[in-house]
């Protein structure tokens, strides 16, 4: 009996350690973990759930999965709308600006910078070197500002704007490896390897409001349907091929 | 700038404050709004979104998550991808669910009722979902029909504002704002 409950207890020890690891490998998402569009504003990270609400950044650990605890409540701003996580920063997308958090303490996410820009919605994308914003305004979110606007974020404490092109009506968007994918007044996929000078190379004519990138599916959400494409690249580019619609 | 919270119970602190400034900024408006000071507001002063709330008692809304079969979508927002499902928020409904293990074929298999919601995330077989000012946590296993509520956060989150940006008042004692329809 008493050989058994030290084995339990070694057990539980290994158990532990294994979660410690993963928590620390810091990946985008593991494989127990979902994936969202760019407008969520959940995203788990370690051995935590952030959520951003309209003022707040929100701190929730999972260190049992089945029973979130509430651990902090950081205040960012006004109007906050949009949170994607990349590796160990989130970026928070506002009405007034973006917004990089460190997570070197995943309970207490460090402010590392903002950028402001005119009042309009903004979901943000990130990769290791740049983020990636669409301003769009409608009755709410005032002016007339509908724009794709590129970060240099290798400084996260310091973006740097590089790139800042018209569109129609910009969303959600998500990045296809060297392609950002961007809900416009239809679906507009453009070459990002050179980010400061992005280049418009397809487009599928859908409206849509938000794009889910997972491997080479494309899933995309419109107020008249839902989408989904196999995207593929070549020499030339990159091309898609439609797997199903359904309309709303 | 950070708050910290030992207690389980979330501090909103912001809520009263935002509350006050906004009647502050009412009081204020209505004159410049009208014009002048002396007309008689008594027409529904406080009429000012376009906008009514739908509010849920407490009791109903910790009872209010279910899963039930597939529905119609109305109103699609968020969407969200776990392994071979697919989630689509109906908003401040719930969500509806595909099987997308055939991409060309998505088939609704679904519909996890939670009024008040938007946005959802999922860590293995666990659903964290907002529901008005709760954060839920459920586990699901569609195949065995159930669905069950693990964990339920209270007032983690701002009460729910009109799309135009405003908050309800008169609120009845013990009730959640769930959602707001455009007035007839």
């Amino acid at each position: 009996m008493k050989k058994l409950f030290v084995y339990l207890i070694f057990t539980a020890f290994i158990t532990s350690c294994e979660s410690d690891s993963d928590s620390a490998s810091g990946q985008e998402s593991t494989s127990t973990d979902g994936q969202g569009g760019s407008l969520a504003t959940f995203t788990l990270k370690g051995d935590y759930l952030y959520v951003v609400d309209q003022f707040d950044l929100n701190v929730f650990s999972l260190g049992n999965t089945q029973e979130p605890v509430f651990v902090n409540k950081v205040n960012v701003g006004f109007d906050i709308e949009t949170l994607f996580g990349y590796k160990d920063y989130l970026y928070v997308g506002s009405r007034t600006g973006m917004f990089i958090y460190g997570l070197g303490d995943p309970e207490f996410p460090q402010k590392l910078s903002r950028v402001q820009h005119f009042t309009a919605c903004d979901p943000v994308v990130a990769n290791d070197t740049h983020a990636y914003v669409t301003l769009h305004s409608d009755t709410f979110c005032g002016n007339d500002i509908n724009v794709l606007e590129i970060y240099d974020v290798n400084e996260v404490t310091q973006p740097v704007l590089i790139s800042s092109r018209n569109l129609i009506f910009p969303r959600g968007l998500g990045l296809y490896g060297n392609y950002l994918i961007v809900c416009d007044d239809e679906i507009k996929i453009f070459d990002v390897s050179n980010p400061s000078e992005s280049r418009l190379v397809n487009a599928i004519d859908r409206q849509a409001f938000d794009v889910i990138i997972s491997g080479d599916l494309l899933i995309a959400i419109g107020e008249t349907g839902l989408f989904q494409y196999r995207l593929s690249t070549s020499q030339e580019g990159v091309a898609y091929t439609a797997l199903s619609s359904i309309s709303i | 700038m950070v708050i910290l919270n030992h207690s389980k119970k979330p501090l909103i602190m912001k809520t009263p404050y935002h509350l006050l400034l906004l009647c502050a900024l009412f009081a204020f408006e209505s004159c410049c709004f009208y014009g002048s000071c002396d007309d008689d507001f008594d027409d529904e002063p406080l009429a000012f979104s376009q906008y009514e709330p739908v509010f849920l008692s407490r009791a109903d809304l910790e009872r209010s998550i279910q899963l039930g079969e597939p529905v119609q979508i109305v109103n699609s927002g968020k969407i969200y991808v776990k392994d071979d499902l697919l989630f689509v928020s109906e908003v401040r409904e719930g969500f509806h669910v595909f099987d997308n293990s055939n991409p060309e074929n998505p088939i609704k298999i679904k519909f996890i009722e939670v009024p008040g919601s938007t946005d959802l995330a999922i860590r293995e077989n666990v659903l964290y979902i907002n529901q008005a000012t709760d954060l839920i946590a459920a586990t699901f296993n569609f195949s065995t029909n159930t669905l069950s509520v693990t964990k339920r956060v209270e007032n983690a989150f701002p009460e729910l504002r009109s799309p135009d940006g405003e908050y309800a008042y008169d609120i009845p004692a013990n009730s959640i704002v769930v959602d707001w329809k455009l007035k007839n």
